[in-house]
């Protein structure tokens, strides 16, 4: 009994005692905020912050008191957290989400040729160009999708590549991939973007793509922020630091090629608290309001483009957003 | 010569991995890459063999002059995990990428079944000091050479369009079988 | 007979053409003079639109050593400095379009009669250069580069190109049987350039008839060699290795090893230029393939769109394909608004049947391409690379060495497109080393 409890202890001091001298010959001097920060970080290396990976990111902004946030995935409740660990406030960068520049789906384009080789975009526009009519539009061949480390971008049934919005962090990946420069970093706070990047005056572009942008300049013409830019070899481009996302233009369109990234909640006038003071119906750009005075007014659903003007004004407080 | 077909035998012939099935675990979990399968296979290689040294000499200067063999299974993993500890602190400081990719793995060499097997099998089979060493020293190159050869081929595959089902574990598990049939042709090879 | 090692042997199908003996195209009233068709630093067109031009007066400057002018095919008028499809990127490239007065006048002077023997060394790299002439084969390097090595390269050994290894051309065979005196002058040419005394003209085995008039027409000190039929034997690295053992370095050129290589319509335009002050303006042409109707081999001026040259061989017989060059390594075409280059060896069209249009499927590690491959890589290795766009894998499996010969994609019997993948990954190497310079 006594020898068993003598050698095992004995064992182990000896053990911990020449463990304790290797701790102090061999100790690594490791910052364990590193550590700390690394865990906030999403862990996918996708390399959008410049550095090599996570863990030499977590590196740089714990041993560089002058190092900004440059990782796009982090949400603010991990900002915060690496913020409190490093004990200074770290500014996020704004969150951007990618937008997917065309909408011609292959029923509505035509191709120069018969296209055999690898499934890559990339690949694909090293042969004349690519096979698609349009030289700026969507190969289909789903590149972007099989680089986005967060599996946020899928290719449709209809050809083309869709954003998945709760899953992109705005990382860049997809960029890089598509050899057209087809998909673009908007603020998340945008709505939305021009799903067409043709230079083609309209006349070429027709017989290319049904669904392109014509260059009509209606759009420009009617948006209240002068938000939008267009010519008559350049596709509208929508500046996102002056766009209110009212809307209007998507309302106008006359090939429907502004697209969304979220469609916007419709108007409900709640009955009880509408005073009929018909303000709402004033405003609002596409008539989708319509009522009697000191009577409860209503919004057709089918016209409201969910511009939120009338839920701005309304004295009564009367009108929300349907969330969908 | 008996020594080489002891290496020959512990190394080969009964592979630790692929013919005795010990060690899977960091088996399976370092050898997605070559890097940290050489990297692994060194801190085995150190660990088994002076396990092996230091536990023989507690067996037969200890354990069985004062008739405590019950304890030998708890003597052993304790020296097994101070001797863990001693090399996840030079790898430490060594090489910190290292450290990095190897892991979880590194402290369960501890519980590798590999290690306590080498020490046990060596009062087993009645070798002596030198025996014992050099059995471990055989044992641990085999262990480092199917990590490696697997860790070659999974770098391999890894480029091949592998059915969803079977990505990651699933085809690592067949292919190490595979490769322990391809083992089992040294059976014979040594009396 | 003397071979390399690895390669394929897919069929020759050279029937259909290599009894037809050469045929001049006629002149068209278009030519398309596209501005860069060489290897290397672009050139600047010296003409502008309204400009009247005459037979062999020079439209473009070269910018740079690595660079050749482009001549006019025919007198005539510059219609516009435009832009026309390249036969090679497939993209919008700078094109001089001359509408040709029919008179066919050659610019004053030329051609010229002189002794390239009495010229120098310089002379004669001048005329080769004014005269644009660049390698005929296909790769259209400027052949005053070529024969003009750094002094830490010594050459001794000279090889003419006669091996036309593609399937379905003929345009050298012919051009041997019935020119081969320009040929083996223009080989003595580029002998006294080098400063050797001896030249080796390598022509396949299927080519009796050739060899046997070389060889009789041929000075004691030019020698005719006979070659095993095989793919890729006129690539250069494999001509020098069956010939003379040597094993060009990798990432190297021929110079490393002391030799130079030239195809034979490329020797031919030497002497034209040396002897004559002729630049090159046209060449011979093998149309062929079962979608064109009558297959024929022509001698065609430089700028001529394919579409008219299709037309003169009968016009387009259930064609799906439209190729530049051979089956193995030639350059499909989307239209025939397309001029024919300085490097066209060959027009093939192909009709659904003759082509492998199967979709691919993984690679089963069988290894055909491992033996197939001529330069002794891992053609799977780099196609599964090629999938996963992992670049800089596959530049350390050797990727830049590969010579782009197409025998692995025709052996792999999951029907995978590896010379793609290789373009792809070569691509994004490029890509990526751009990046890292200019950032």
């Amino acid at each position: 009994m006594i020898s068993s409890i003598l050698l095992l202890g004995g064992i182990g001091f000896l053990a911990a005692l020449i463990l304790g001298v290797s701790a102090v010959t061999f100790a690594v001097k490791m910052d364990p905020r590193e550590k700390a920060v690394l865990d906030q970080l999403p862990g996918a290396n996708c390399g959008a912050c410049g550095y090599a990976g996570c863990a030499a990111f977590a590196h740089e902004i714990t041993t560089n008191a002058e190092a900004e946030m440059a990782c796009p995935a982090v949400n603010e409740e991990a900002l915060q957290a690496i913020s409190g660990v490093l004990g200074r406030t770290l500014g996020g960068s704004a969150p951007l989400i990618a937008c997917v520049r065309c909408k011609g789906v292959p029923e509505q384009t035509v191709n120069r040729y018969e296209y055999v080789g690898p499934k890559d975009c990339r690949a694909a526009q090293l042969v004349a160009g690519g096979s698609k009519g349009c030289r700026y539009g969507c190969l289909g061949l789903g590149t972007c999708e099989t680089v986005c480390p967060f599996g946020a971008i899928m290719m449709g049934e209809d050809g083309l590549p869709h954003v998945i919005e709760s899953l992109c962090t705005g990382c860049g990946k997809c960029i890089d991939a598509c050899p057209r420069s087809i998909i673009q970093l908007i603020p998340r706070s945008g709505n939305y973007y021009v799903g067409c990047i043709s230079k083609d005056i309209a006349k070429d572009m027709k017989p290319l793509c049904k669904v392109g942008c014509i260059k009509c300049g209606i759009c420009a013409d009617i948006c209240p922020f002068e938000a939008i830019t267009v010519s008559k070899d350049a596709s509208a481009v929508i500046d996102q630091t002056k766009c209110n996302r009212c809307g209007l233009c998507v309302s106008v369109c006359p090939t429907g090629i502004i697209a969304a990234v979220r469609t916007p909640g419709k108007a409900r006038i709640s009955p009880e608290k509408c005073k009929g003071c018909s303000i709402c119906e004033q405003v609002c750009p596409v008539e989708a309001i319509s009522g009697k005075v000191k009577e409860p007014y209503l919004v057709n659903e089918g016209k409201c483009i969910g511009c939120g003007l009338c839920i701005e004004k309304c004295p009564a407080d009367a009108i929300e957003r349907i969330i969908s | 010569m008996y020594y080489i077909l002891l290496i020959v035998g512990a190394a080969l012939v009964n592979n630790f991995v692929l013919a005795r099935f010990l060690g899977i675990c960091p088996f399976m979990g370092v050898s997605k890459s070559i890097d940290t399968s050489v990297g692994m296979s060194m801190a085995v290689i150190f660990v088994m063999t002076l396990a092996s040294f230091v536990t023989w000499l507690i067996n037969f200067y200890l354990l069985v002059p004062f008739e405590l063999q019950y304890l030998q299974t708890i003597a052993f993993i304790l020296v097994i995990a101070a001797l863990v500890q001693l090399v996840e602190m030079i790898i430490q400081r060594v090489s910190p990428p290292l450290y990095q990719a190897l892991g979880i793995y590194l402290p369960l060499i501890t519980t590798n079944c590999a290690v306590l097997g080498v020490a046990i099998l060596n009062i087993q089979l009645g070798y002596n000091l030198l025996d014992a060493c050099i059995f471990a020293a055989g044992a641990a190159l085999g262990f480092g050479l199917a990590l490696v050869i697997f860790a070659g081929m999974r770098e391999g595959f890894e480029l091949n369009n592998i059915p969803e089902a079977f990505r990651g574990t699933p085809i690592a598990l067949i292919t190490a079988g595979i490769l322990s049939l391809a083992f089992m042709g040294f059976s014979g090879l040594v009396k | 007979m003397k071979t390399f090692k690895g390669g394929v042997h897919p069929p020759e199908e050279k029937k259909l053409v290599k009894d037809n003996p050469i045929v001049s195209f006629p002149l068209s009233s278009r030519y398309y003079v596209l501005v860069q068709q060489h290897l290397g630093a672009p050139a600047k067109p010296i003409v502008s639109a309204g400009d009247e031009v005459r037979k062999g007066q020079v439209l473009s400057e070269p910018l740079g050593f690595v660079s050749v002018p482009v001549h006019a095919p025919t007198s005539g008028k510059v219609k516009e400095i435009g832009r026309m499809v390249h036969p090679v990127t497939g993209l919008l490239a700078p094109c001089i379009v001359i509408d040709a007065d029919g008179k066919d006048e050659w610019a004053d002077g030329l051609p010229l009669e002189r002794d390239p023997f009495s010229m120098s060394r310089e002379e004669l790299l001048n005329a080769i250069k004014s005269a644009g002439i660049v390698g005929m084969g296909g790769a259209t390097f400027p052949t005053h580069v070529k024969l003009s090595p750094p002094k830490d390269k010594p050459i001794d050994t000279f090889i003419v190109n006669g091996a036309e290894c593609e399937p379905y051309l003929s345009s050298d065979h012919r051009l041997m049987l019935e020119q081969p005196e320009r040929i083996l002058k223009g080989t003595r040419v580029a002998m006294r350039i080098l400063g050797l005394d001896r030249a080796t003209v390598a022509v396949e085995a299927n080519k009796p008839d050739a060899i046997r008039l070389l060889r009789e027409k041929a000075p004691a000190d030019i020698q005719i060699e006979a070659l095993k039929v095989k793919y890729p034997q006129g690539a250069e690295k494999q001509l020098i290795n069956a010939l003379t053992k040597r094993e060009v370095p990798s990432g190297g050129l021929p110079m490393d090893v002391g030799a130079v290589v030239q195809n034979a319509g490329t020797c031919a335009a030497v002497w034209d230029a040396c002897a004559h002050g002729i630049p090159l303006i046209e060449r011979i042409t093998s149309v062929t393939g079962r979608g064109v109707v009558q297959p024929k081999n022509i001698r065609v001026r430089v700028g001529t769109l394919v579409g008219e040259v299709i037309e003169f061989c009968g016009g387009l017989n259930e064609a799906a394909k439209i190729i530049f060059g051979g089956p193995m390594m030639g350059i499909a075409q989307f239209t025939q608004e397309i001029p024919i280059m300085k490097g066209t060896s060959g027009v093939l069209v192909l009709r659904e049947e003759d082509t492998n249009i199967t979709l691919y499927s993984a690679c089963i590690s069988c290894g055909r391409c491992v033996e197939a491959c001529p330069m002794g890589l891992i053609p799977s290795v780099l196609s599964k690379l090629g999938e996963k766009g992992m670049w800089e894998k596959a530049v350390e499996n050797d990727l830049l060495d590969c010579v782009e010969c197409g025998s692995c994609t025709y052996v792999c019997p999951a029907n995978r497109p590896i010379v793609h993948f290789v373009k792809h990954l070569k691509a994004l190497s490029r890509a990526a080393s751009a990046k890292s310079k200019g950032a």
